[in-house]
């Protein structure tokens, strides 16, 4: 009996899951499906099998400036990852494997900072960007997460947990420099960590649309959120072409989170628990 | 060692890349051209070149609605080799924010202030338009229609905008649906059956009892308060009191009464999917239409074309009235405000100028030389004239309904707050089917207090 209930227990919990796992996949199946049809189309029923539109929808897309305005989304987005990684694990080596006055005060800091909200400090950050003259460039988009204070703070938790002072040190009685030890020491033990700091900088900044909004003042210099914004004002009518927009929005992040899901997992989880 | 070179030239690669393509705008290059990879360079206006050197002056509109702007574009470059005019796509609903940070930051503020009818009262408030009867500009605004006037001009009456459009407004109907249902078409046959709101609802309870379910007179409560609203405008804001009650109270009531008769109306919230999806599906037989809603609801929501020829136009019950509209004013810090008067005046202010857009668009102008004379443009055919079986719209909006309408009211400081409230008022007399006229008062009411608590809200 009670083998029975274990059985059916498993079970239902088993259907729940496939359920919850279905309800989140949905959104991801109907965007190119939707895509794949005219507005027409969608207005008299919502389609179940994929249709013949998708690539007379991206040709739309591609007739106004989409393909520009997926560079610029890739290079802010690349931008980003790349000088926040940097930034940010040279920030927690210095931070979590030195010893000097004012490290626990840098890292207070860091986490003061995180809770300042965003909006606050934007007009502040755009008279910033005004001053430097960068206000009509990508620069902005991409400097705003350079030095972000969660990537720091996950960085340094990351670090603490999972690099050993002692194989650091070991490094150092062998004579290899701080770079080498940092590349060839530091870097492998940290990679999930890593990892899991570009998908999440590559998510926000791709997603981002307030600073964007904001600060561009060019249609050849928008991002993907802000060109889909614009384009549900002109051309209020063509859900087609809006899905098909949102499916090559979309595309980047899964095949990101596809190559770095295990170490994602791995990140997240090593980040969460102190050593 | 060969491994680590690489990996070096592709960092150095990467960051060039990005140096590049994130560059700022050469000094040498002229503001607002294409540069070699394509893209504008610049589109500030402080950027722009000097025209006492005999350069190009760039100039800059934020606005949304890019096929008005291409047109802009092609016109000024044309008529004004002087003026690089260049847009910047902007959503309505992100504009007034986007004004005002540049406006707290000092950055790229547009030469051409664009307003649309429901952000006037914030973006006049914010009293950085110049006053256009004042030197150098010295309009008369006795070349508009009065009805235009209160919504051009900021709390110290200074005239500070031009509209983009006169927007008197009826019924748009297809005439398909309507002879199908009752048998007529023609325009004054049609204004037969919705002459007075008791036709209205005889007409909506005889196509509920005829079509049965999925049919439906208008696109839903917001719609036809909407229209109610607009037809009993009335001055109701003093200082800081704000008589909600006085100023909605008849037009709630007469929604209330005409959905609560069984009126067959939608179920949808204005600009949602399914409110442009009933300009094509045959399930509604009344739009409410100013000449603007050719180009931007029946047009762009029929791409393939399906309903042209079908479309009438006729008088709604009880009325004509304003429904929406944009207008333009310059900035006051504008490096290039003599170019900008130069496009305003051309675009404003000529019959020359307005014929493009009237050709091209189907917008009217609320300036009166353009249909004075028999050989004035409102008499010619546009580009949608045949969507309308040949029936002149734009004419007949004219003639038979903005001639005599009602006038706008006067912009506050509180009334784009209220223009919101009274949105989300009716988009709740939307989703409750149930809510009375007392109950959506107590709601704008309570919403306008919440927002404006130094206001008197009655």
């Amino acid at each position: 009996m009670k083998k029975l209930f274990g059985t059916c227990g498993k079970m239902i919990i088993g259907v729940a899951f496939a359920l919850l796992l279905l309800s989140c996949l949905i959104p991801f199946v109907l965007l190119p499906l939707m895509g794949s049809y005219s507005t027409e189309e969608l207005m008299r029923q919502l389609p179940f099998t994929f249709g013949d539109k998708f690539y007379e929808n991206t040709k739309t897309l591609l007739e106004g400036n989409f393909l520009k305005v997926y560079l610029n989304s890739i290079l802010v987005s690349a931008g980003s990852i790349v000088f926040s990684v940097v930034i940010s694990v040279l920030a927690a080596y210095s931070v979590t494997k030195f010893r000097y006055k004012g490290a626990s005060l840098i890292t207070t800091f860091i986490i003061v900072t995180m809770m300042v909200p965003g909006q606050i400090s934007t007009i502040g950050y755009i008279m910033e960007m005004r001053a430097m003259h960068l206000t009509n460039s990508l620069w902005p988009l991409i400097l705003t997460w350079m030095a972000h204070p969660f990537t720091c703070f996950f960085m340094i938790q990351f670090m603490k947990s999972s690099v050993p002072t002692e194989v650091i040190e070991s490094g150092r009685i062998d004579g290899a420099s701080e770079p080498r030890i940092l590349f060839s020491i530091v870097l492998p033990f940290i990679r999930p960590g890593i990892a899991t700091t570009v998908i999440l900088l590559f998510l926000w900044s791709w997603n981002s649309y307030t600073l964007p909004m904001l600060i561009i003042n060019n249609n050849d210099m928008f991002t993907i959120p802000l060109y889909v914004a614009n384009l549900i004002s002109e051309f209020r009518f063509d859900i087609g072409g809006r899905m098909a927009a949102l499916t090559w929005a979309v595309f980047p992040v899964i095949i990101l989170f596809v190559i770095f899901s295990k170490s994602f997992i791995k990140g997240i989880a090593s980040g969460s628990v102190k050593g | 060692m060969k491994k680590s070179i690489a990996k070096l030239l592709a960092l150095v690669m990467a960051v060039s890349f990005l140096l590049c393509a994130c560059a700022q705008p050469n000094a040498d290059d002229q503001p607002g051209q294409e540069s070699p990879s394509g893209s504008q360079t610049t589109l500030a206006p402080s950027d722009a070149g000097n025209p006492d050197n005999g350069e190009k002056v760039t100039i800059v509109e934020w606005s949304q609605g890019e096929k008005i702007l291409k047109l802009k574009q092609e016109i000024i470059a044309e008529k004004f080799p002087n003026i690089d005019y260049q847009y910047v796509l902007v959503n309505n609903n992100d504009y007034l924010t986007k004004l005002q940070s540049a406006l707290a930051t000092g950055t790229d503020v547009p030469d051409i202030i664009t307003v649309e009818i429901t952000n006037r009262g914030a973006v006049f408030d914010l009293d950085i338009l110049e006053n256009l009867e004042a030197a150098p500009y010295n309009y008369d605004r006795n070349e508009l229609f009065d009805a235009v006037i209160p919504a051009l001009t900021n709390s110290r009456g200074e005239l500070v905008s031009l509209d983009n459009q006169f927007c008197p407004s009826g019924f748009a109907y297809n005439r398909e649906l309507t002879k199908k249902y009752f048998g007529v078409e023609e325009p004054d046959d049609v204004f037969a059956l919705v002459k007075d709101w008791d036709s209205f609802i005889a007409t909506g309870l005889k196509l509920k009892e005829v079509a049965g379910d999925g049919v439906y007179m208008m696109q839903g409560m917001f719609d036809l308060l909407e229209l109610l609203v607009g037809q009993s405008t009335h001055e109701f804001i003093d200082g800081d009191t704000i008589d909600v009650t006085g100023r909605y109270r008849e037009a709630f009531e007469m929604a209330c009464k005409i959905r609560d008769a069984g009126v067959p109306l939608g179920n949808n919230e204005k600009n949602s999917t399914t409110w442009n999806a009933a300009y094509t599906d045959g399930s509604v037989l009344f739009f409410n239409h100013a000449s603007w809603s050719t180009n931007s609801c029946i047009a762009s929501n029929d791409k393939e074309q399906t309903t042209m020829g079908q479309w009438g136009f006729c008088m709604a019950p009880g009325g004509g009235w304003m429904n929406g509209g944009t207008s333009i004013g310059i900035y006051k810090d504008s490096p290039h405000k003599d170019e900008v008067w130069q496009i305003i005046q051309y675009f404003q202010g000529s019959v020359e100028g307005y014929e493009a857009i009237y050709d091209r668009i189907g917008w009217i102008p609320s300036f009166e030389a353009f249909y004075e004379g028999d050989d004035a443009p409102i008499n010619n055919d546009f580009l949608y004239s045949n969507w309308f079986g040949g029936q002149n719209i734009c004419k007949y909006i004219y003639d038979n309904i903005g001639v005599g309408i009602a006038p706008y009211e006067s912009l506050s400081t509180y009334s784009t707050v209220v223009t919101e409230c009274f949105k989300d008022t009716a988009l709740q007399f939307l989703i409750n089917p149930q809510m009375t006229a007392d109950e959506g008062l107590r709601y704008m009411i309570q919403s306008i207090q919440m927002q404006e608590p130094n206001a008197t809200v009655k």
